[in-house]
């Protein structure tokens, strides 16, 4: 009799060929479609030469591609993030922001945009926003890991999280009241979370980061499949719980931190990519998952933010709208049709 | 059992939490291949003991030895290949199907991403056919029953190849097939597998009937250890659970519960083995039991025993004595009625035929289940008040309604 | 399963439309009867006047509300709250560009009793002299509002674009009127706002003679730009850190540069005023632009083409911010809605220069190249 489960194996693999195929499919459809219209011709002469210098140039490289690929990674980041946070919490409706992590790089971006002190004569540095979001959700990051070392269950942190989050908000809220009505437009804007604007090296480092980040995170696959069985039984098997909790916030909130710092939050993704892969792969098996929730995150965030460029071109829609809007119903009729609770 | 050193060995032990001390003083060992209960009433501190047992919790004072290593120092990889836990939470992650789901009890033993080689499949399907399980391979675990559940937890903790296994209430919610399965799973693998086994149990009789040891835990202390032989006395069984309303027969290795005895008195001439039933009927009925004459050797006189029915004793291979026989009338006059059992005469029990003369001669309404016999012959110048009764439930039946009658 | 999935599509789809055909009659601004001012549509506002003492309006939120003199009694009908007795002699207005209205109805002095700006931030002297008076009183920040000091000064009407305070008004017996439009205001209907404004102070020969006004102005600058040199292209919007908004072809500005004899660059774009739009089609047309007219002022941060471009490197490639020009407006220019003639013949000198040799901009202000030394 064979253990292997032979004929789900292949399911399997007939996914992940199909959303690969998916993901090459809408890259190209962000890169040869916007709302400045490039012949295919001309298109084929800038990636050729790789010329930046005219408008159509710049704008296929320098605009296009770059977040073409911010969107693949922003969404891949987001889904294994999520993934992590609800095997952790052993929560279905987690998310990876549900440690406060947007909400902690929303309040250092609040900070910046709306308090006097960096307006005015100083050029204001590209990199302000970008900064201070990285410094807003990584330091949450910090506060929530140095408490979950000190917490006995999941239910405590989740908890702090969550009080976190209502904390910056609050502050947030705060300084949103006695901002200026110009400043307040560029909060507002940052707050709906866009892949616009993405430049060359602040893809580098989410792809370097990231990619060092997932590689530890498929590693931590046999962990995770343990801790699927709650804490105690993962102990009795020679998990190190210690250990793996800060491994696996730390890589949760990095990845959704390097996320929020330069794209804003997008909301989501995280919380309903999980439950679509397990639904797609039928298992819970986390060496598949991770891989899957890679790639669908990737497809699904690319393809919501072909939308919301395209949808009512050249007006941008705001993409946490797009994906819930298409995301609810997916996992809905999923759920529905398998009748499965999660 | 002998010579071999014991695979988890506790000394001066104190279990419990920051502020509060559950067990203290706790010194005891447990052998290879023994089966060993934790018995207590609910919040003893069953379970505090077994979670610092298994590390869960830290030890407030003292050393648990688990084959000499020291459980503080010992390294977790280790632990894992010697020691599993059954525990009583749910868990059911979605999409597992029972193979997979056992097949992480692997988890010591297999490698970085936790593939699984052929040697780890073999041990897989031995834990699953050591529980019985072999039908249920490939199903979802969130369709398993609760039975099939708990086998196939077992057979996870099976499946680290531990030397030790404890578990905790594992037969709750259970239903009676399952009970019995589960222990009886557990039982073999003391003896075939020589795993050693640490359950806390609520069924005092089961574990009687199977450990090897049992604890008794009471009063943030172990108030006994040793072989359920020994240990398990109706006594010390009251004693650890608080309750009055039962009784446990240590011979009989069963609880038997006592009536209230509000219904009237009744005598019972019974023996031979013939009245067990009978007597919990009574009691079940409220009703209070005198008996006589019993041999102290005889059945009846255990049940009725453990019952707390008054019995009137002879020694075993006696001739029941005249003494015993007036007695035995003296307390027929006090009784309501009387029960015959139809039990068997023989040379020994001749005189409780006296009885049941005496019985008729007094006017006492005789309810019998005696088959061709002549009762008249018996008591020729009695009133004959005689009820002839084909078993138990109507012989009871009966008396109930004649008492219900006669009150009027 | 299959009913569920249908209801779900047809709801989405039922949405979708809803959402995308949020068309009222904006380009329109119909007037029945001119003379006898029976009905007048002004973009999403309307004036009915259905009787000689009653008048009902529609604000910009589509509310009713009805207009009688002092002492009448309201016609059946209607609500307390939506009763608004004529002339008004108290009103508290958030916007600049409804105080400047005021202004241009004449009634500022007299009827103006608070305001959402501080006095430091204003630049229209009545404002400022009522201010120090004590009569116009500062009444907290546009979304932090002390009602409590709004009650103080017995407002009859506020004029806002927050509907969230309705409920406190009606609870005060104020009557609100919503001044913000779901779409950009096009440019009649932003010269026509004065005439919704009118009847609530009787003042419809004020409003008539700023629309002729404006009208003659516009006239000018189409007679003075019919024969000038090419068209200019000419973008409004503004920069920020990833994103850009502009103002849609459906605004005033779109039709102003449409009759000064230039191009627009946002045409094609519709929606309401500040949309977000693509940073590829912002390059894409700031490759040609000839102009661009920014949001934000040199105090708010436009103070000079380098800092427009440190902002977003990406779109320092725009023409305007290479070898074309950028024009911030103002402090003054938001609080100038009355001098609306004014404002509409800068930007047109702004267009075309060589139209308006001696021409001095007092809204506008051209950006460096570089921002200023500071002066340590």
């Amino acid at each position: 009799m064979s253990l292997k489960n032979v004929e789900l194996k292949n399911r399997q693999l007939i996914w992940f060929s199909i959303i690969a195929a998916f993901m090459i499919i809408s890259v190209a459809l962000n890169i040869l479609i916007g709302s400045v219209p490039i012949s295919l011709s001309e298109l084929y002469q800038i990636i050729m030469k790789h010329e930046t210098a005219s408008t159509k140039g710049f704008i296929i490289w320098n605009i296009r591609m770059s977040r073409a690929l911010a969107a693949v990674f922003g969404g891949a980041f987001l889904a294994v993030s999520g993934l992590l946070l609800q095997v952790f919490f052993r929560n279905p409706i987690v998310g990876p922001f549900i440690l406060g992590i947007s909400s902690g790089a929303t309040l250092m971006v609040s900070f910046v945009m709306l308090t006097t002190a960096t307006m005015g004569f100083t050029l204001l540095s590209p990199f302000m926003t970008t900064l201070s979001a990285f410094v807003g959700a990584y330091g949450t990051m910090l506060i929530i890991l140095s408490i979950a070392t000190r917490v006995k269950s999941g239910i405590t942190l989740l908890i702090v999280g969550l009080m976190m989050g209502y904390l910056c908000h609050a502050v947030t809220s705060v300084l949103v009241a006695f901002a200026e009505k110009e400043k307040i437009k560029g909060f507002v804007l940052w707050q709906l979370g866009s892949f616009s604007g993405f430049q060359w090296n602040e893809i580098q480092v989410m792809v370097v980061v990231g990619g060092i980040i997932l590689v530890l995170v498929y590693g931590l696959s046999k962990p995770l499949n343990a801790f699927l069985l709650g804490e105690e039984y993962a102990s009795s098997m020679g998990v190190n719980i210690r250990l793996f909790r800060i491994l696996i916030l730390l890589c949760a909130c990095s990845l959704a931190g390097m996320v929020t710092a330069v794209a804003g939050p997008v909301a989501f993704i995280g919380l309903a990519v999980p439950h679509m892969a397990r639904l797609c792969f039928n298992t819970s098996n986390n060496r598949v998952l991770v891989p899957g929730c890679l790639l669908m995150g990737g497809v699904i965030t690319s393809l919501c933010d072909f939308i919301a460029r395209m949808a009512f071109t050249p007006v941008e829609l705001p993409i946490s709208a797009i994906t819930a809007f298409f995301g609810a119903p997916i996992v809905l009729s999923l759920l529905l049709k398998r009748k499965v609770s999660i | 059992m002998n010579q071999s050193q014991p695979v988890l060995q506790v000394d001066k032990l104190s279990v419990g939490y920051q502020d509060k001390v559950v067990l203290q003083e706790l010194t005891f060992q447990i052998e290879k291949g023994e089966f060993v209960s934790l018995l207590g009433p609910n919040g003893a501190g069953k379970t505090t003991l077994l979670r610092t047992l298994s590390r869960h919790l830290t030890p407030l004072t003292g050393t648990v030895y688990i084959n000499q290593t020291d459980l503080k120092t010992m390294a977790q990889g280790h632990l894992a290949r010697t020691m599993s836990v059954v525990l009583t939470e749910k868990v059911s992650p979605p999409f597992f199907r029972v193979l997979d789901f056992v097949a992480l009890g692997r988890y010591p033993y297999t490698g970085f991403l936790g593939k699984l080689s052929p040697t780890d499949d073999k041990v897989v399907m031995a834990a699953i056919e050591m529980v019985h399980a072999m039908d249920l391979l490939f199903r979802d675990i969130n369709t398993l029953s609760d039975g099939e559940r708990q086998k196939i937890l077992i057979a996870r903790a099976l499946a680290q190849e531990p030397q030790i296994i404890l578990l905790d209430e594992p037969t709750m919610h259970l239903d009676l097939k399952h009970r019995m399965e589960v222990m009886t799973i557990l039982q073999s693998l003391c003896r075939d597998k020589g795993i050693s086994v640490v359950a806390s149990l609520h069924d005092v009789d089961i574990a009687a009937k199977i450990s090897d040891k049992v604890g008794l835990i009471k009063d943030a202390r172990i108030i006994a250890w040793g072989e359920p032989e020994n240990i398990l006395r109706a006594k010390t069984v009251a004693a650890l659970y608080d309750f009055e309303g039962a009784a446990f027969n240590r011979f009989l290795g069963s609880i038997e519960f006592r009536g209230n005895g509000t219904n009237g008195t009744v005598f019972v001439v019974a023996g031979m083995g013939s009245a067990a039933i009978l007597y919990r009927l009574l009691s079940k009925r409220g009703f209070s039991i005198v008996t006589g004459v019993l041999h102290k050797n005889d059945l009846d006189f255990f049940v009725a025993d453990s019952l707390g029915a008054d019995c009137l004793t002879q020694s075993p291979m006696e001739v029941i004595t005249p003494e015993t026989v007036q007695k035995a009338k003296k307390r027929i006059t006090e009784a309501a009625c009387v029960i015959d059992t139809g039990f068997t005469l023989g040379d020994l029990n001749h005189e409780n035929l006296d009885l049941l003369k005496a019985a008729m001669e007094m006017g006492k309404p005789l309810f019998s289940m005696r088959k061709d016999f002549n009762f008249s012959q018996l008591a020729p110048s009695s009133q004959d008040i005689l009820f002839s009764c084909e078993d138990e439930a109507r012989l009871v039946t009966m008396l109930e309604e004649w008492l219900r009658e006669t009150s009027r | 399963m299959k009913k569920i999935k249908q209801w779900l599509i047809g709801i989405t789809i039922t949405l979708l439309l809803f959402s995308g055909c949020k068309s009222e009659s904006t380009k329109s601004v119909k007037e029945k009867d001119v003379s006898d001012f029976t009905f007048m549509s002004i973009g999403s506002f309307s004036v009915e006047q259905i009787e000689d003492n009653w008048t009902e309006v529609r604000d910009g939120a589509g509310r009713t509300l009805v207009l009688i003199p002092h002492g009448t009694k309201a016609p059946d009908g209607y609500e307390p709250y939506q009763v608004v007795h004529i002339p008004v002699k108290r009103i508290v207005a958030y916007g600049s560009f409804d105080t400047a209205v005021l202004k241009v109805l004449g009634v500022i002095e007299d009827v103006l009793v608070g305001v959402t700006t501080k006095m430091e931030d204003w630049t229209i002297p009545e404002v400022i002299s009522g201010m120090k008076q004590g009569k116009i009183a500062y009444l907290g920040d546009y979304n932090t509002i002390d009602f409590e000091r709004l009650k103080a000064q017995e407002p009859e009407v506020v004029l806002t674009w927050d509907p969230s305070i309705i409920p406190m008004l009606n609870e005060m017996g104020v009557a609100c009127v919503i001044t913000s439009t779901p779409v950009a205001m096009c440019l009649t209907a932003r010269m026509r706002f004065v005439s919704f404004l009118a009847p609530f102070f009787n003042r419809e020969k004020e409003a008539k003679a700023y629309f002729t006004r404006v009208s003659q102005s516009l006239e000018q600058i189409r007679k003075k730009t019919l024969n000038a040199g090419p068209k200019p292209k000419v973008m409004w919007g503004d920069i920020y850190e990833k994103r850009v908004l502009v103002e849609p072809g459906n605004a005033w500005v779109g039709e102003l540069v449409g009759l000064a004899q230039s191009d627009y660059m946002f045409n094609d774009v519709y929606g309401r005023s500040c949309i977000e739009i693509s940073l590829e089609r912002f390059l894409y047309s700031g490759e040609e632009s000839d102009i661009l007219f920014t949001y934000r002022t040199p105090k708010t941060g436009a103070t000079s083409k380098m800092a427009l471009a440190k902002i977003n490197p990406m779109l320092a490639g725009v023409k305007p911010l290479k070898d074309g020009k950028v024009y911030s407006p103002l402090t003054n220019y938001s609080q100038s809605g009355d001098k609306l003639d004014e404002i509409l013949t800068d930007i047109a000198a702004i267009l075309h220069p060589e139209c308006y040799p001696e021409h001095r901009l007092q809204y506008f202000t051209e950006l460096p190249e570089k921002d200023p030394k500071r002066i340590m």
